[in-house]
């Protein structure tokens, strides 16, 4: 039976809506017919939409305004409108309709949050009035250093609870998790979308992040491991490990927050590389395209090009059986980007800063010994020459390659080069290979991390006999013109904390105790003296300069109570 | 040992709690290694464990301390010591033997924002 509007407003209403492709009474529109139900002789339609309209209005209160100049024929019009119509209706629109002939009760808010119609235009949904919604793509995050709860901001609901959000990148059959926050900052459970409406087809396939993998070879297989805290793969995603060596598979399917079951076990032994290929069930559906291998440590072979022995492990990083926690790579990048500078160095995950403070100390002096002292052979392999006792006749030259053990997200644990990436392929080599050449000379890493003199390490890098000064109080103009008397001379100068028995002098003054430091310089401002400094972390330093990078000046009153030591050269 | 300090990270998860705080009194030190001087440095040497007083001036996240309270805290054996006036983000977490400060170094670790933001990373509130 059609439908009989006798309100001339509610029937251009559904003319207007009829004459349209998809007919739709939305949570905007519907203050028109709010509007047209609500005037009456005490109000005009349009100081009725504006009054519905006004900022900070409740649900409530709009529904009150529009009943107060209800008829009863309106509400046979509502009636008919909710019954005969057939047109499409926001939740939040259809219940203001109810609501308004007491077929149901008014629903004040529509969370917890709802993600409704397509992403064609957006994220768009229903949550408490205020809520933020946060979101992160799935998808796409296990490409980034992005956590789980990584999320970004991107839309707040308004009064009736809708929110349009809006995200960068989405693309078709992305996996969307969201959750919404309340001003008090607890949030709603998450939840997980897969985008539609955006493209014809899904063509982006699922990714998977091989630098989170750990292989480790057990008595039962390789066990595989990951850091949980970030996705690996989309949800859903089947991941499929290939054995190079026997070619078994085994396929995986990646949880609701993209990691892998726990507990996974693959066939194999010590050295076995695995092809590693993903799909998401749209696309590359045969795993005819593989991301990447994953090698398990031990065994030998698998890395391309000349493969020598590399040093152990520091003790803290080796297991019981011998066998270290940590994977190698094979590094391809440059020797040298551009000249060597301090700013390169940064110490790893071990009791050394000795060596990267000495080293930078030489960068920052005289960067033409660093470029002599390490060579890239026609094999790929490198030379690193040091003298014995800093004695120039007695050079001792280290053949090595450039595999360095790695983090599970792929970065270097020991030294590395900072300022760029520290990616495999694109990573500045020369301080992480001089590092490695070091502890394959002293016997291991763990040979060269616990404990050492920077000047010692001066004195083999350039071949000339070590000396020291004790720092004291009182000592300030003495150790002042003696930096700036080497420092003019092109000779290098590092400094050391006392022991960590002195540790409480050190708490809040942003130097740290038992630790080595390059000497960078002296300068003098407004007649005080100060000392140029620089932290081998390469972040952590006194004073705040708004930059974190480890350079600073310190008053030399200071640097006299803090230091115990200064390395230098004759 | 002179590592640098691990990334928060790789810290917060095991933390009950987050404070801004300062050190009002040494209750317990256990005897310091004799002073030694040397020309080394990064030593496997340490610091003697203490407990500590700390006055809590804000909660960054957490309940193991209130804002405006004092609390009794374990600086395990380790890298750094404490003395009367040092303040700064201590990092806190819930052990059979009390509550201990976490980090290689203390409250001179992490600046207080980057303790908010990696916690908020975490869901810690």
């Amino acid at each position: 039976m059609p439908m009989r509007i006798a309100d001339s407003r509610i029937r251009s209403f559904v003319e207007t809506q009829k004459a349209t492709t998809a007919p739709k009474i939305s949570d905007s529109n519907v203050i028109d017919l709010l509007a047209a139900v609500g005037d009456g002789s005490r109000a005009t339609f349009d100081k009725m939409k504006a009054d519905l309209t006004k900022p900070g209005i409740t649900r409530a209160q709009q529904l009150e305004l529009a009943k107060s100049g209800l008829t009863r024929s309106e509400k046979s019009d509502i009636g008919q409108l909710l019954d005969k119509s057939g047109f499409a209706m926001d939740p939040g629109a259809k219940n203001f309709l109810e609501a308004l002939i007491d077929r149901a009760p008014l629903q004040e808010t529509f969370g917890p949050l709802t993600i409704t119609g397509d992403q064609k235009n957006g994220i768009a949904g229903i949550a408490k009035p205020g809520e933020t919604i946060e979101a992160i793509n799935l998808s796409t995050a296990p490409s980034g250093r992005l956590h789980l709860a990584d999320t970004m901001v991107i839309g707040t609901a308004d009064a009736s609870g809708k929110f349009l959000g809006t995200m960068p990148d989405v693309k078709e059959g992305d996996m969307i998790r969201l959750r919404a926050r309340a001003a008090d900052g607890s949030t709603t459970d998450w939840i997980t979308i897969q985008a539609k409406g955006i493209e014809t087809r899904d063509t982006r396939n699922a990714v998977v992040n091989l630098e989170r993998v750990d292989l480790a070879a057990t008595a039962d297989g390789i066990t595989v491991t990951h850091n949980t805290k970030r996705p690996l793969s989309e949800p859903g995603a089947q991941i499929r490990f290939v054995n190079a060596r026997t070619g078994e598979k085994v396929d995986v399917t990646a949880t609701d927050v993209g990691s892998l079951p726990a507990g996974l076990k693959l066939p194999g032994k010590a050295g076995d590389e695995f092809k590693v290929s993903v799909s998401d069930g749209k696309n590359n559906v045969d795993h005819a395209a593989v991301t990447g291998t994953l090698k398990v440590p031990g065994g030998t072979g698998g890395i391309v090009g000349v493969d020598l022995p590399d040093p152990k492990m520091h003790k803290d990083e080796m297991n019981a059986d011998g066998t270290p926690k940590f994977k190698l790579e094979r590094f391809t990048g440059p020797l040298f980007i551009n000249e060597p500078t301090p700013a390169d160095v940064r110490q790893g995950a071990i009791g050394n800063c000795y060596f990267p403070a000495a080293l930078a100390s030489v960068a920052h002096i005289n960067p033409q010994a660093i470029k002599d002292m390490v060579k890239q052979n026609a094999d790929g392999t490198y030379t690193v020459r040091f003298f014995e006792n800093g004695n120039r006749s007695r050079p001792v030259d280290i053949k090595l390659d450039s595999d360095l053990y790695v983090r599970a997200w792929g970065g270097p644990i020991y030294g590395s080069s900072l300022g760029g990436s520290t990616s495999k392929e694109s990573m500045e080599l020369w301080y992480p290979l001089i590092e490695k050449a070091y502890a394959q000379w002293k016997g291991s890493y763990d040979a060269i991390g616990n404990g050492g003199s920077a000047g010692r390490v001066m004195s083999e890098v350039l071949g000339r006999s070590q000396g020291y000064e004790w720092v004291s109080p009182g000592s300030e103009q003495r150790l002042f013109d003696r930096i700036k008397r080497d420092i003019d001379r092109g000779i290098p100068v590092a400094a050391g904390t006392h022991g960590s028995d002195q540790a409480s002098l050190y708490t809040n003054t942003g130097v740290y105790a038992n630790h080595a430091y390059s000497v960078l310089g002296v300068e003098e401002k407004n007649g005080e003296k100060f000392v140029k400094l620089r932290n081998p972390w390469g972040q952590s330093e006194a004073g705040n300069d708004g930059k974190n990078d480890g350079f600073f000046s310190l008053p030399m009153k200071d640097f006299t109570k803090l230091y115990s030591s200064l390395y230098v050269l004759n | 040992m002179a590592k640098p300090p691990e990334p928060i990270d790789e810290v917060l998860p095991a933390a009950d709690s987050a404070v801004l705080a300062k050190v009002t009194r040494i209750v317990e030190q256990a005897p310091q290694q004799a002073y030694e001087r040397s020309l080394e440095t990064s030593r496997p040497t340490s610091a003697a464990k203490q407990v500590v007083e700390l006055e809590v001036t804000k909660v960054l996240f957490g309940q193991l301390a209130k804002s405006g309270t004092k609390v009794q805290v374990i600086k395990p054996e380790g890298a750094y010591a404490l003395r009367e006036g040092n303040q700064g983000p201590f990092v806190l977490g819930k052990t059979d033997a009390g509550v201990e400060i976490l980090g290689r170094y203390g409250p001179d670790t992490w600046p207080e924002a980057a303790v908010k933001q990696a916690a908020a990373a975490l869901g810690k509130h």
